[in-house]
């Protein structure tokens, strides 16, 4: 299946994840911030990205941007997946960039069919 | 004498006499001047002569040399091969063949070869030696005798010697060396007899046709291209007396007969090798041709002065005549001008001459017409002027009757003029008064321009300080440097020693004299403060605008209250500071020497006071304004910031609640699905450690929010911290498990107890516990310790994670002012943990600090009071 790069912060949170999407199938990389997500992506490929907002140093969006800036990356789609659930926060995620928008906390399905749906 | 002859005679004496002279000194010079050319063209030969003579020496000496470099003749020499030298000096012969001598000598001077056949050997070594010596060659004249002539010679040579009776005979001869390689190995001698040798002479004579030349061996000649009839003059003796006067050198000029003509001479000795004269090199120009010369140019001078004297003599006679002749007439004229006839010149047409003369006779022409004329003239004046004469000899007659009568006259009008003068002197003194009076009038004037122009001057001042007063308010809105400057300008228009600005703040109802002041010190404008209760009985007495002017101030009872009597001034000035009816204060001014206030001073001080409290009340307003508006901008400032922390607090407890949500819940749907038995434990693990978190979010939520209430109730009791802080410490064991984090507690056992609220202290602890282990990495350590410190136990919680920068080491703790929300993400939380922990400990009296640097770990320190014991 897919190679997903998880970006998050919060260890349970991304251990968590990792156990729903690899019984899906999907083999994941972790990143615990944003900076850390950004050297991945200079020698990996991931077929998508799953990104966290509030983190200490560089936001999600900032990362999200970043990404959709490059030539070499903009087309790998990045789903954000926060905590922050305002109309403004929403409109931020697609603002930057990214292909989806995550509230947490969400169902295993929503998160499963959402990135079945930007594989395609 | 005649003018004419006198004339002639002159004539004669200037002309005639110069060219005589001339011809006679012309005819001897031309005589002189031909004799020096002879001598000249003598000399001139002599040289040529010598010149050809060694011409001839040259010659031989090169064709020598010539011979002597040759590689054949040096090899000849050196080994004296005979035959062959004499082969080589015919040779040479046949180039040279007016060489009559031929011969070769060996180093030492002994001959090796010759010419000529005759038998015996004859030493050439005198001849050669000096060559031999010098290593040079050689050229000289010799005297050959008749032996070498016979052994080196011809019969020929032998027998002109014969002919001529001579035992020696001169020869031109040249030596020169012959060298193989440097050393000298022989000479080679050549001589040319001069005896009948014609070819220097005949050389000469082709070039100097009339010359003679001579050469003479002793007084013979032995050469010349003198001829007597159709032969040569051979044989001839000089004379004694030539031959004794060149023994002693040159001789030249002197007249000598050679073959019957007289020749103009020069002649020079002929010395040897040795300096004898040997014989006599002579030359001479035939003196007739020189003679001759002279001759014709006398005869040419004497015609040209014949003719000279002649044309004279015909110009002389001209001349005389045409001068003399107008002379006469005009003497024969005169004459008859002397008879009376005036007019006789008219009629000569001898005198009509363009010369001076002919001027003069014009001249005599008009001075006898005017003569006539001034003859006639006078004549007629005589005969009037006798017949005015007698005319007035009457007229003078009646003229000095008259002059009777005007003398009375004259001493009636003396009378008059003395009688005038008086009268003019009193004039000019009156006058004089008069200007006195003027001046004195015109001084008074001038004084009052001056007064006028110094109040102008003085009100200009006071004009251009009001603008400064106003200027300054413009420029400055310090109040301190506006007050200072103010009062000095003020002080200074005024020429009061003492100024000084009195605000009155109506809020406090307080006189305040403003500093700096002018001429007073800090302690005399303090004492100038007072309150309106002081100085209401001065203003009850003081109504309306004007200013108070008070020249005995401390008997004035309008100022019984004001505390100005203690400054003892001589007189005060009081101006109303007042802007619409407002009264803004007073403008106090005084004087502790200065004469009174006038008028003036008191009109002044009231202007000056209305402009500067406008002034002022610009200033005070716009002050305030500014103020206000700082103050806006601050709280504007503040609120904004509040704002923003707000948002924050609200963003970061919101994420702080959700997150153990979003853990407990997934971990809760994994679990459904999780079948392996490790996993599924380790999800409950997740899920309750979640939860955990959730409850202390909870709770410092509910903290702030009671401390917040200022509810904060602390109920304090002793506790023993050996045993609760171990308890709390086993609360974090399974996370610290899980991040493989070693948690060690250091606790002193004989601790005493402290004084706290059991629930509050667990607080802090959890907090700093659970802020330590979230920011280790797995791996590190966290370590709780407690000892006494003083009347206090210290509690530490050490970890080794990621540290805080020390910039932000005091803002972790302040609840109000964490703005940056990812600090506050890093750093605990709802970013409100650290602040609770910090308010509990210090309503316990005691205090939290931080030890961190980033990187290096952090360690949270507390103290506790130890409780009292009983």
């Amino acid at each position: 299946m897919a190679m997903i790069l998880l970006v998050d912060d919060e260890p349970d949170i991304r251990i968590l994840t990792r156990m729903m999407l690899e019984k899906a199938g999907h083999s994941v990389v972790e990143a615990v911030n944003g900076d850390q997500g950004l050297k991945m992506l200079k020698n990996n490929r991931p077929d998508l990205i799953l990104l966290d907002v509030m983190m200490p140093g560089m936001k999600g969006w900032k990362v999200c941007e970043k990404i959709k800036a490059d030539k070499k990356n903009r087309d790998i789609p990045v789903v954000m997946f926060t905590i922050r659930s305002s109309e403004d926060s929403v409109k931020k995620s697609y603002e930057c960039g990214a292909d989806a928008h995550i509230n947490k906390p969400f169902e295993i399905k929503e998160l499963l069919d959402t990135i079945e749906r930007l594989l395609k | 004498m005649r003018i004419a002859v006198k004339l002639f005679l002159s004539f004669l004496i200037v002309v005639v006499v110069p060219l005589g002279l001339l011809a006679v000194t012309s005819t001897s010079l031309i005589d002189e001047r031909m004799m020096a050319l002879a001598q000249e063209a003598v000399e001139e030969d002599l040289k040529a002569a010598w010149i050809q003579f060694f011409v001839r020496g040259d010659q031989m000496k090169f064709g020598m040399l010539q011979a002597a470099v040759t590689t054949e003749m040096q090899t000849a020499v050196a080994v004296k091969d005979k035959e062959y030298l004499k082969q080589l000096m015919f040779k040479y012969r046949k180039k040279r063949p007016y060489v009559d001598i031929w011969a070769v000598t060996d180093e030492m001077g002994d001959v090796i070869a010759r010419l000529g056949d005759s038998p015996g050997e004859v030493s050439l070594k005198h001849v050669v030696q000096r060559v031999l010596l010098l290593r040079e060659p050689e050229i000289k004249v010799e005297l050959l005798s008749a032996d070498i002539i016979a052994a080196y010679g011809d019969e020929v040579l032998v027998s002109k010697m014969a002919r001529l009776g001579l035992d020696e005979a001169m020869a031109l001869v040249v030596v020169v060396p012959v060298f193989k390689g440097d050393s000298l190995v022989g000479t080679i001698v050549t001589a040319d007899m001069l005896v009948e040798d014609f070819f220097v002479v005949d050389e000469l004579a082709k070039r100097f046709p009339d010359a003679v030349f001579l050469i003479a061996q002793g007084n013979k000649v032995i050469s010349t291209n003198a001829r007597d009839g159709d032969k040569r003059a051979m044989g001839t003796t000089l004379p004694p007396h030539l031959i004794e006067k060149i023994s002693k050198g040159k001789t030249h000029g002197m007249v000598e007969s050679v073959a019957g003509r007289q020749y103009i001479s020069a002649s020079e000795p002929i010395k040897d090798s040795l300096g004898n004269v040997i014989g006599v090199l002579f030359v001479g120009v035939p003196e007739e041709k020189y003679l001759a010369l002279g001759r014709e140019n006398v005869k040419r001078i004497s015609l040209a002065f014949a003719l000279a004297l002649l044309a004279a003599l015909a110009l002389g006679t001209i001349a005389t005549k045409e001068i003399s002749r107008p002379v006469n007439a005009l003497v024969k004229a005169t004459r008859r001008m002397k008879k009376g006839e005036f007019t006789v010149l008219l009629e000569s047409k001898r005198l009509e001459t363009k010369d001076e003369l002919g001027e003069l006779a014009r001249s005599f022409k008009e001075m006898g017409q005017d003569l006539k004329e001034l003859y006639d003239d006078l004549e007629q004046k005589v005969r009037e002027r006798t017949e005015e004469l007698e005319i007035s000899n009457e007229e003078l007659k009646v003229t000095n009757e008259e002059l009777q009568v005007t003398n009375e006259e004259l001493k009636l009008t003396t009378e008059e003029l003395q009688s005038r003068e008086r009268e003019l002197k009193e004039a000019l003194k009156r006058e004089k008064e008069l200007k006195a009076k003027l001046e004195e009038y015109s001084r008074g004037l001038e004084d009052k321009v001056k007064e006028r122009t110094i109040e102008l001057e003085k009100k200009l001042r006071e004009l251009s300080g009001l603008q400064e007063i106003s200027d300054l308010f413009k420029m400055e809105v310090m109040p301190r440097k506006i007050y200072g400057n103010a009062a000095a300008k003020i002080a200074e228009l005024m020429d009061v020693e003492q100024c000084c600005i009195v605000l009155y703040d109506p809020g406090k109802m307080k006189f305040t004299a403003q500093s700096p002041a002018y001429g007073m010190s800090v302690k005399q404008l303090k004492a100038l403060n007072f309150s309106l209760d002081d100085a209401a009985f001065t203003l009850e007495r003081w109504p309306g605008s004007k200013p108070l002017v008070s020249n005995e101030p401390l008997r004035d009872d309008r100022l019984m209250n004001d505390l100005t009597w203690r400054l003892k001034e001589r007189n005060l000035l009081l101006a109303k500071l007042l802007v619409g009816g407002e009264f803004l204060g007073v403008l106090r001014l005084a004087n502790k020497r200065h004469g009174d206030f006038t008028k003036d001073d008191v009109r002044l001080a009231e202007i000056l006071a209305s402009r500067l409290g406008a002034a002022l009340h610009s200033m005070i307003l716009f002050n305030e304004l500014k103020r206000s508006h700082e103050n806006l901008r601050k709280a504007f400032k503040k609120l904004k910031s509040l704002d923003e922390l707000k948002s924050n607090i609200i963003s970061n407890v919101s994420h702080e609640l959700r997150t153990p949500i979003t853990i407990a819940k997934g971990a809760l749907e994994v679990l459904r699905e999780e079948e392996d038995e490790g996993k599924r434990l380790r999800l409950i693990d997740v899920a309750e450690e979640a939860l955990l978190r959730q409850n202390m979010v909870v709770g410092d939520l509910l903290e702030a929010a009671r401390m917040e209430k200022r509810a904060l109730k602390l109920r304090p009791e002793p506790l023993k911290l050996d045993e609760i802080i171990p308890r709390i410490v086993d609360e974090f064991k399974t996370i610290a498990h899980k991040k493989d984090i070693v948690l060690d507690t250091r606790i002193n056992m004989k601790l005493p107890r402290v004084s706290a609220d059991y629930k509050e202290f667990g607080h802090v602890m959890r907090n700093l516990l659970s802020n330590a282990l979230k920011f280790t990495d797995k791996g590190g350590s966290v370590t709780v310790t407690a000892r006494k410190y003083k009347d206090a136990v210290e509690i530490c919680v050490k970890d080794t994670g990621i540290g805080i920068a020390k910039k932000h080491h005091k803002k972790i703790f302040d609840r109000l002012y964490q703005v940056d929300s990812s600090m506050t993400r890093r750093y605990g939380g709802t970013g409100l943990g650290l602040a609770i922990a910090k308010e509990i400990v210090e309503a316990h009296g005691g205090k939290i600090t931080v030890e961190s640097e980033l990187g290096k770990g952090a360690k949270f320190c507390f103290k506790l009071p130890v409780a009292k014991e009983g």
